[in-house]
């Protein structure tokens, strides 16, 4: 596998060579600082661009060309991290070494079309409507709906504000201000493309300067980074009924004066430790030693500088399991947990990034992290883990704290049973 | 050890059948890190009543979760996490599956998995405490309305067929259950002769399968007697044709299901002829979809599902939004008036062909699709793709006229 990073002014082009594949990857990622009023409009930008172009005027048009393509893979999605928010295009296709010598040129065109040639107005109320109804549909997952409300409390944070966007919003958006944040987003994003397979590189990027070429590059001094939560003082607690079997508990906490160590490796570790897999400390003490859930997890978010755990339990049991998971952390604050478990938590983490590989999207993850957050190759990253301590992790510990409480409960509890 | 090579993608399948019954599939791909290795039983829900006596649906599920528990520590999620592998396993209507995946000792790894399925130690009050966990998990399903429609779905299209039960079961199941019960099943189905175990990932194989030889030798199992399933008679009429669920869902549900008889042809062949016949009518390049999304009546393109109960399939279209009577109407209409086109049809072969190539770039799909295959008729065909190049517009248009695709039961699911 062999990493060449190409400067092509506004953008850089990173082409990982490795014939571990069968198919050629090439991925896309537009970042800016997020921004609450622009999340509604970027999400419908995303659907927009894989939906048609100017060369593939509909829908129908489009998904024939990538069925043509030899069924390319292609996909768009909006994501966050920290304070930045990226649209990323994905395209996957099989190497023309398995179908037709020609094929990796004409699909990396058709790329060109999407990100150059965008259509927005002969789909646009469908692809409105599209995203109005899944917006509508977040209900649906008691757990996403859960987290969603619990965020929402802290107001002004990027992770308060509803990732999937707002009806209101969106009902008011035409196709010019889609047209003009287009234009925004190609002039002012920071732009970074991967190509993941066994590729000629000077091919590549010859199309790639030849076709894709984007306007001025302006430098964003990127601060991923969120600031700390502001402690409560006590601990909140919101409840909202809703007709429900399983009682939701939903926890934030906040995370204070992290070193980068810390950020990258500890916490990790420590999470994975506390709620990451069937072996984590709350699975044993929630669910095996008592029964009183089927799951229940810890996520870190470490440049949001907050840590979420939830489970879904039986009415009435919110308040006891409550308690398990805060004792369950006060024991690892001082100290009382098993090396194996600790142990585990680390080797799984190191089997983890080690698979990484293994997939085209993992391996650019792994390229893009470093370019995010300065995230160290594979290899570092495992020696890395090796290294944290049952020190660190007591440390650690003592910098988390309970913020805020979530539960969402049935209306009726006789119903549980049926 | 025999060589199955997947012909003209030449991919290479290893499989050996032991002394005690069990087969082994084993699937090597040098250039990746990890492995992902499962342990299936041919025992899922559907297989709650044999040798005459009937057991409480959810039973299947229930011992898979049992047979994860060990009489003395380390348990499987503690010993496989000291080498940084997961662990976990599903239940389906026909199959029990345990599984791993990690990185480092593969052999050990895969005698953990032998030992442990193989082994099983159940204690009344194991049997108890289990029981609050499962009721949560049917708790949680019950609050999805994907769940509740599929449920619904099945309920409303078979008659007798243990098919249209849910796999985890009810509380009410789940409590009637005891450890006398799960001992029976478990000694019924977790036999060799019934088993099988698939290992995909970078490892040598030919150490691979002595270590799994090994490992079978130095144990002793009960002669096997296959017990009698119970037999059913499926009609092919309906249950409902139509019934409205209230749900506690902001976008209604829909869902249009088709039963029809399963003809006595190459049943892989037709499974992958009605995938194609409902992907050119309905899928996101026809102009169905095209027509209906112009005119709002859908924003998605309707979901294609496709069961096949042994003796009848029931062909599912889904669909979420409020315009579903309409819906309901366009279809009712298309499927009277269904035609493939040789255009079509030759697109959408090169796209299952180029999916088959996609998928052994993932150690998983290369494993689901073994089990798959195994569960279906014990074999791992190695001519999927001749299969796929010789589906005709005639062979296919011919099949059309023979079916009668009037025998639907409709679920709608709203606030």
């Amino acid at each position: 596998m062999k990493y060449t990073k190409y400067d092509m002014n506004a953008y850089n082009l990173h082409i990982i060579n490795t014939d571990r594949f069968k198919t050629i990857t090439v991925g896309i990622a537009f970042r800016r600082k997020l921004v609450k009023e622009e999340i509604t409009i970027r999400n419908l930008l995303k659907d927009l661009m894989i939906n048609a172009n100017g060369t593939y005027p509909t829908e129908r048009d489009l998904i024939i060309e990538t069925e043509k393509l030899y069924d390319l893979k292609l996909s768009s999605s909006n994501y966050r991290i920290g304070n930045d928010t990226i649209i990323a295009f994905r395209m996957r296709f099989l190497n023309e070494k398995y179908t037709e010598d020609g094929m990796n040129e004409e699909s990396i065109r058709f790329l060109y079309d999407l990100i150059f040639n965008p259509k927005f107005d002969s789909d646009f109320d469908k692809c409105k409507n599209r995203m109005k109804k899944s917006i509508l549909s977040l209900k649906d997952n008691k757990i996403r709906y859960s987290l969603l409300k619990l965020l929402e409390t802290t107001k002004d944070k990027p992770y308060s504000y509803n990732s999937y966007g707002e009806i209101e919003v969106l009902d008011k958006i035409s196709v010019d201000d889609v047209k003009n944040y287009y234009d925004d987003v190609i002039k002012n994003d920071i732009v970074d493309v991967f190509v993941v397979g066994e590729v000629n590189n000077d091919k590549i990027k010859n199309l790639f300067r030849e076709c894709f070429k984007l306007p001025t590059y302006h430098k964003y001094k990127s601060d991923i980074i969120v600031p700390e939560l502001i402690s409560n003082g006590s601990i909140k607690e919101y409840r909202e009924k809703d007709n429900v079997n399983q009682t939701q508990i939903s926890i934030l906490c906040k995370l204070s004066k992290l070193t980068d160590r810390e950020r990258k490796y500890v916490l990790p570790v420590y999470s994975e430790m506390l709620g990451g897999t069937a072996n984590s400390l709350l699975f044993d003490n929630v669910r095996e030693k008592n029964s009183y859930a089927y799951y229940v997890n810890a996520i870190i978010k470490s440049y949001d500088n907050i840590l979420i755990i939830y489970s879904g339990v039986g009415a009435g049991n919110e308040d006891n399991v409550i308690k398990i998971i805060k004792k369950t952390m006060k024991d690892v604050s001082r100290g009382k947990f098993s090396l194996d478990k600790f142990t585990s938590a680390k080797e799984t983490m190191a089997g983890a990034i080690k698979a990484s590989v293994d997939s085209p999207m993992g391996i650019i993850s792994n390229y893009y992290a470093s370019i995010l957050v300065g995230s160290k190759d594979v290899d570092e990253r495992i020696k890395m883990i090796g290294s944290v301590t049952k020190e660190d992790i007591v440390n650690v510990s003592r910098k988390i704290e309970f913020h805020t409480v979530f539960i969402l409960e049935g209306d009726n509890e006789e119903d549980n049973d049926k | 050890m025999k060589k199955i090579t997947i012909n003209k993608i030449n991919e290479d399948i290893y499989y050996e059948k032991l002394d005690n019954g069990l087969d082994v599939y084993l699937y090597v791909n040098p250039n990746i890190q990890n492995n992902y290795v499962t342990f299936t039983t041919k025992y899922g829900s559907i297989y709650n009543e044999f040798n005459g006596k009937k057991y409480p649906n959810g039973i299947a599920h229930f011992l898979e979760h049992k047979v994860f528990s060990q009489k003395e520590d380390p348990q499987p999620e503690e010993f496989y996490g000291m080498t940084g592998a997961i662990t976990n396993a599903y239940t389906t209507f026909k199959n029990t599956t345990y599984m791993f995946s990690g990185v480092n000792n593969i052999c050990e790894n895969i005698c953990y998995l032998l030992d442990f399925v193989q082994n099983i130690y159940l204690t009344k009050e194991s049997v108890e405490s289990e029981k609050g966990i499962i009721t949560q998990e049917i708790n949680m399903c019950n609050d999805r309305p994907g769940d509740i429609l599929y449920d619904a779905i099945r309920k409303n299209a078979i008659k007798v067929n243990p098919f249209k039960d849910s796999i985890i079961g009810t509380v009410k199941d789940i409590k009637s259950i005891t450890k006398e019960m799960l001992e029976e099943c478990y000694y019924n189905f977790y036999h060799p002769e019934n088993m099988f175990l698939v290992v995909t990932g970078n490892f040598d194989k030919d150490e691979v399968m002595k270590v799994i030889k090994e490992n079978q030798s130095n144990k002793t199992f009960k002669k096997y007697i296959p017990c009698k399933l119970k037999k059913y008679n499926e009609p092919l009429e309906v249950v409902k044709e139509k019934e409205i669920i209230k749900c506690n869902t902001d976008v209604p549900k829909m869902a249009y299901s088709i039963k029809i008889p399963i003809l006595d042809i190459d049943k892989r062949k037709q499974s992958i002829m009605m995938y194609l016949i409902f992907n050119i009518l309905f899928g996101d390049t026809s102009t169905f979809d095209e027509e209906l999304k112009k005119d709002g009546i859908i924003t998605n393109t309707l979901s294609y599902n496709l069961l096949d109960i042994d003796s009848h399939y029931i062909i599912t279209l889904a669909n979420t939004g409020d315009r579903y009577e309409e819906l309901i109407e366009k279809i009712d209409n298309k499927l009277k008036d269904m035609v493939i086109t040789d255009n079509d049809l030759e697109r959408k072969k090169r796209v299952l062909i180029s999916n088959e190539v996609f998928s052994y770039e993932n150690i998983e799909m290369v494993n689901d699709m073994i089990v798959d295959n195994v569960i279906f008729d014990n074999t791992v065909p190695d001519n999927i793709i001749e299969v796929i190049k010789s589906i005709t517009t005639k062979e296919i248009n011919n099949l059309l006229k023979k079916i009668d695709f009037s025998n639907k039961s409709i679920v709608i699911l709203k606030k």
